[in-house]
């Protein structure tokens, strides 16, 4: 059951989008380029229709069909009764809470105001000009002010507001509400300052600054936990701030006479949920509500309400563990030991004594949910009018975590939540409509909300995202790096060919590749007796492509796609080993969800370029027995993202500037 | 307003200098009679019962109060203005928000068939002024959190009498419990009831009564006709009466939704540019209808009583009763329909055998015998052949509708004729039938 739905998503315009990306000088601007290729490449994708993409299908998981019991529905509809009654209750929640609390709460709080910014204010009472919206709206922030980032090699946040924001090492500095503080304190390692290392302290910074945040280099356990418990405490600060502050004015409205005219004071959105998580798979979200509670304040979390429950159906059984992943590479295990089911939803409150999990959408404070799962929801409220999709309409903070891991899922349910964050709601939800923000009644929540992507490799399609979806008033923050490249992992002596192929535009870059293929390699393989020849695909459209192309060649060679049963997949393995079929076609998710080890390859052609570099070493690793092995890379001036990953930054120039076709490592 | 020479300027009357300039942008120069008996006593903080015949400048009357008031003291939810029907609840929205534009006054209509979300939001916007239906603004007091009345300092009920008319009963006596006790209350109609019980729970305190005409009358420039016809033949005359007018811009009356549709169908059959409006209509098709009309898209706009108090459309040149109103005073609310503001205007209503009774209600409450409309049967009846093809497939037009309608009734089947095709689609179905 562990492995069982890996391959959940679809191949949207991944291939597209990886393709997107090279340019050939490293500046932001370019990149806000690529993003513009990147979508007008999907429109002539869309426009060319099926034609020679015929796989392009949306492979839909069978809800009710399934086997596994869909964890949120179904429980949540065993718990209405339950559930019904809250709604009442929130209300009361806010009233009562805090009640002492909130007391030496605000003494310490007053003490901090006078000597720090309050961000949190800042960023949400921010006065919004007709002028400024326009700005936003035209999306062409220039990132240009820098500063180093520490942690890597050569590399530099870069933002577009003239300050940067000052990363202090202490804590106390950041506004930080004092219950918190002390936590943190307790559960988190200090070694930069009250910070686990100088790069979270960069990051938690901008994190708390409100700004929007790509971030493009956090793979490995070191770093992903780091961003997290930084994001993790940004969260939490906020969701508390913004329930104290309402309590606080509800204990003022209580105090007031009542009579007279009186304004009541802004501090609510339509709706309660205030942070939404997008998590590629349940192991992940178990992992980060392990360290949400361990990071949210003792007084907060006295009892945790299903917490059992929640393990129980986030965590594996016994039963259903296996050991097939022994033999894989640590950063799959990283990713996918665990439960790595991709479909879930769950929202989290923080009432004045406990955390609750499994709360009601619209009573939470924070959803955790999968871009699949959010999918159905919305699909949902779409189907069906008594349902809606409200709980969305309120969000301050959006978080995409693993939003790699995501990419080989499905993109596109991530493209289409940013259709339905934000919006008016369709529904009063018993909110006192005097109290909500203007700035929510006038329709601009979207300037308001701050969105993080936190990824291990940059991609067009995040940055087609982030740059035009994402119109923070406070500003973008983005992480730039230089890299190494992989090409010191290689173990064997393998001349590697680069044959650089002319193209002018994005949307002519598949059908070149296509034809140098067909024109300049596919002659010499069909000749060679030789058979082992892999050929490494990026996207699912270019496999398609290929394969068609090879079945019309009649030439012998087998699948390895993501949507292989794996019955045909080891008989693929075994026919490719033993010479029985000459060429092999794989593609990446496949490589991503599965990591073969596939013997028997004397010959490795990468029709394009892997997104993640590690895959390239690895690929070019696997290649062995036979004498002189051989590698050959396609590429173009629009894998500017992947070469550079791969052969490192300054060799991705040079190979770029360079005016002949064809280089050799 | 014949004697303008003796009129005093809004200025003289106590409003203040921006008012004065947005009513000279607006284009009124002097006050009218109702407004230059009203505003002094309003400026002064009286309670008001006004009384002026149709077209005679009445929401300036309590707008221009209000809206000096606010100068003084502002503050959100200032004035309540109840209004019985939605579109007219807009368009005092809208006078009140082109009166205050200089001051940056807001004001919201409250009107049933929309969106509540999107009310509640303008609510939320605090508003200076809220126009509103009862109904609506009800629905808001019990189900919109945080939105209340407790500030109001001016209510107005526009339409009084059919305001504090049974059909409203319910809510008006909701909406009074929660609008505090110390306020100023104007009333303002062109007909009134006398009926001392409905004005008590209006709750006015020693109110001043204003009245430009003692007896319930129309506006002098109006000429007013009746046409006696067989009730066999009515759509006949009606048909020919519109070809007599060809070229005018009218409000046809009717007693019932149903047969404006059908009316429409009809004239649209037959060439007419003509446009249904009804409480049967979805809100946005009503608002729809009655800005093609006013835009001059159509030159008919075949409607029930929902239009008939209060709309001010200038363009109107002929109002057509194609039924008799039941109730007398709706006379006088839909022949104030044209004739607005000094301009002339014409009104015919076609009685039947079967309406004399009614009609000469009417005639004794105007207290005039109006000339009959010259039609000569045979003339009229010319036309009979074509009126019947367009009634009979209107009749078939309904009925398949209808039952479509009913088939498929959980896909929201309205795109039905109210819609409008535009009439030449009509005529198109028509020759191609033949």
């Amino acid at each position: 059951m562990a492995l069982k739905r890996k391959r959940n998503g679809t191949v949207t315009a991944a291939a597209a989008a990886a393709a997107a990306a090279g340019d050939p000088s490293p500046s932001t601007s370019e990149e806000l380029d690529a993003a513009t290729a990147y979508s007008t490449l999907i429109a002539t994708l869309k426009s060319r229709g099926g034609g020679q993409t015929c796989g392009f299908q949306t492979k839909e998981r069978d809800h009710s069909s399934d086997d596994v019991p869909n964890a949120d529905t179904e429980r949540n509809g065993g718990l209405s009764d339950k559930e019904d009654t809250e709604p009442d209750q929130s209300d009361d929640e806010f009233q009562d809470d805090d009640g002492d609390e909130i007391l030496e709460e605000q003494v310490d709080d007053e003490n901090l105001e006078t000597s720090t910014v309050d961000e949190f204010k800042v960023h949400l009472d921010h006065k919004l000009g007709e002028g400024e919206i326009a700005e936003l709206d035209s999306a062409k922030s220039k990132l240009n002010v820098e500063n180093i980032a520490s942690g890597f090699l050569n590399s530099k946040w870069i933002i577009d507001k003239e300050k940067f924001p000052k990363a202090e090492s202490k804590l106390s500095h950041y506004n930080v509400k004092a219950r918190l503080r002390s936590q943190w304190a307790n559960v988190a390692k200090r070694k930069f300052g009250d910070f686990q290392s100088e790069h979270q302290c960069q990051f938690y910074s901008l994190c708390n600054s409100y700004y929007d945040i790509l971030h493009t280099r956090k793979g490995g356990k070191k770093l992903s936990s780091e961003t997290m418990d930084a994001c993790l405490l940004h969260i939490i600060n906020h969701v508390l701030k913004t329930k104290d502050l309402v309590s606080k004015n509800n204990d003022k409205l209580h105090n007031r006479e009542p009579t007279g005219v009186f304004n009541s004071p802004r501090d609510q959105g339509f709706t309660r949920p205030k942070v939404l998580v997008l998590l590629p798979m349940r192991n992940l979200a178990l992992k980060l509500v392990k360290r949400l509670l361990a990071l949210a304040p003792p007084t907060q979390k006295a009892t945790v309400d299903f917490k059992q429950r929640f393990f129980d159906d986030f965590g594996l059984g016994e039963e259903d563990k296996d050991d097939k992943q022994a033999s894989k590479p640590a950063d799959f295990k990283f990713i996918f030991d665990g439960n790595n089911d991709d479909h879930f939803r769950i929202g989290i409150k923080f009432t004045r004594k406990a955390v609750k999990l499994y709360s009601d959408f619209l009573s939470s404070d924070i959803i955790l949910a999968s871009p699949l799962g959010l999918t159905t929801s919305i699909q949902e409220a779409k189907a069906d009018t008594s349902k809606n999709i409200d709980f969305l309409s309120s969000i301050e903070i959006l978080v995409i975590d693993f939003a790699d891991v995501i990419l080989m899922q499905n993109w596109s349910h991530v493209v289409s939540l940013f259709d339905h964050i934000n919006k008016m709601p369709s529904k009063q939800h018993d909110t006192d409509i005097m109290r909500i923000r203007e700035w929510y009644l006038d329709g601009h929540a979207r300037y308001f909300r701050q969105t993080i992507f936190l990824s291990s490799y940059p991609d067009a399609a995040i940055n087609a995202l982030f740059f035009r979806q994402c119109v923070n008033h406070t500003g973008k923050a983005k992480l730039q790096c230089r890299y190494d490249g992989v090409l010191s992992n290689i173990m064997l002596q393998v001349r590697q060919v680069y044959e650089g192929v002319q193209c002018e535009s994005i949307t002519d870059v598949d059908d070149a590749r296509f034809e140098f293929f067909t024109k300049q390699l596919f002659p010499r393989i069909k000749e060679s007796l030789q058979g082992g020849t892999m050929l490494f695909v990026r996207s699912y459209f270019d496999f398609v492509r290929l394969r068609n192309f090879l079945k019309a060649e009649s030439a012998s060679f087998c699948l390895l796609g993501e949507y292989t049963k794996s019955s045909d997949v080891s008989r693929s393995r075994t026919w490719f080993f033993h010479g029985q079929r000459r060429i092999m076609l794989y593609t990446e998710r496949a490589h991503f969800y599965h990591r073969y080890q596939i013997r028997g390859i004397r010959e490795l052609i990468f029709y394009s370029l892997p997104d993640h570099a590690n895959f390239y070493s690895e690929m070019v690793n696997m290649l062995g027995g036979g004498q002189n092995p051989s590698c050959t890379v396609i590429y173009s001036k629009f894998d500017k993202l992947q070469l550079e990953r791969i052969v490192g930054t300054q060799r991705a120039q040079k190979l770029l500037a360079s005016k002949e076709t064809m280089m050799f490592f | 307003m014949a004697a303008a020479a003796a009129v005093p300027s809004f200025g003289e009357l106590g409003v203040r200098e921006e008012l004065v300039d947005a009513c000279t942008k607006l284009g009124w120069k002097a006050p009218t009679p109702i407004q230059v008996e009203a505003l002094p006593l309003a400026l002064q903080g009286r309670d008001l019962i006004g009384l002026a015949q149709t077209g005679s400048g009445k929401t300036a009357a309590f707008a221009l109060p209000i809206l000096q008031a606010l100068f003084q003291q502002c503050h959100p939810f200032f004035a309540c203005v109840l209004s019985p029907t939605r579109e007219l609840a807009i368009q005092i929205s809208e006078q009140f928000e082109a009166l205050g534009s200089q001051i940056g006054v807001r004001s919201v209509a409250i009107v049933g068939g929309v969106s509540m979300v999107d009310q509640a939001v303008a609510l939320g916007k605090n508003p200076h002024i809220v126009v509103a239906t009862p109904g609506r603004l009800l629905d808001h007091l019990t189900n919109t959190k945080g939105f209340s009345l407790r500030n109001v300092k001016y209510l107005v009920l526009d339409e009084a009498d059919k305001i504090l008319h049974n059909d409203f009963e319910k809510e008006v006596d909701e909406i009074l419990k929660v609008v505090p006790r110390e306020r100023k209350t104007f009333l303002f109609s062109a007909t009134m009831t006398n009926k001392v019980a409905k004005l008590q729970r209006a709750c006015l305190r020693n109110p001043t009564k204003v009245e430009v005409s003692s007896k319930y009358t129309t506006a002098l420039t109006l000429k007013q006709e009746y046409v006696f016809v067989p009730a066999k033949h009515k759509d006949c005359y009606f048909v020919f009466l519109l070809n007599e007018m060809a070229g005018s811009t009218a409000m046809v009356f009717t007693r019932t939704c149903d047969s404006t549709r059908r009316l429409a169908l009809i004239l649209r059959s037959l060439g007419f540019g003509a446009i249904p409006i009804s409480g049967q209509m979805s809100q946005s098709k009503r608002s729809g209808a009655l800005l093609k009309f006013k835009a001059g898209d159509r030159n008919l706009l075949i409607c029930t009583d929902v239009a008939s108090r209060g709309l001010d459309i200038p363009s109107v040149d002929v109002v057509i009763n194609y039924d008799i109103p039941t109730n007398s005073k709706d006379y006088i609310h839909r022949v104030g329909r044209t004739a607005r503001a000094g301009r002339s205007g014409r009104a015919i209503s076609i009685v039947t055998q079967y309406d004399v009774d009614l009609y000469k209600r009417i005639e004794d409450l105007i207290g005039m015998t109006l000339p009959e409309f010259p039609a000569k049967a045979d003339e009229v009846l010319l036309l009979e052949e074509r009126v019947s093809e367009a009634q009979r497939l209107a009749a078939m037009h309904i009925r398949e509708k209808d039952a479509s309608k009913k088939s498929k009734k959980r896909r929201n089947g309205d795109d039905d004729e109210a819609d409008d095709g535009g009439y030449m689609a009509g005529k198109r179905k028509q020759s191609k039938k033949r």
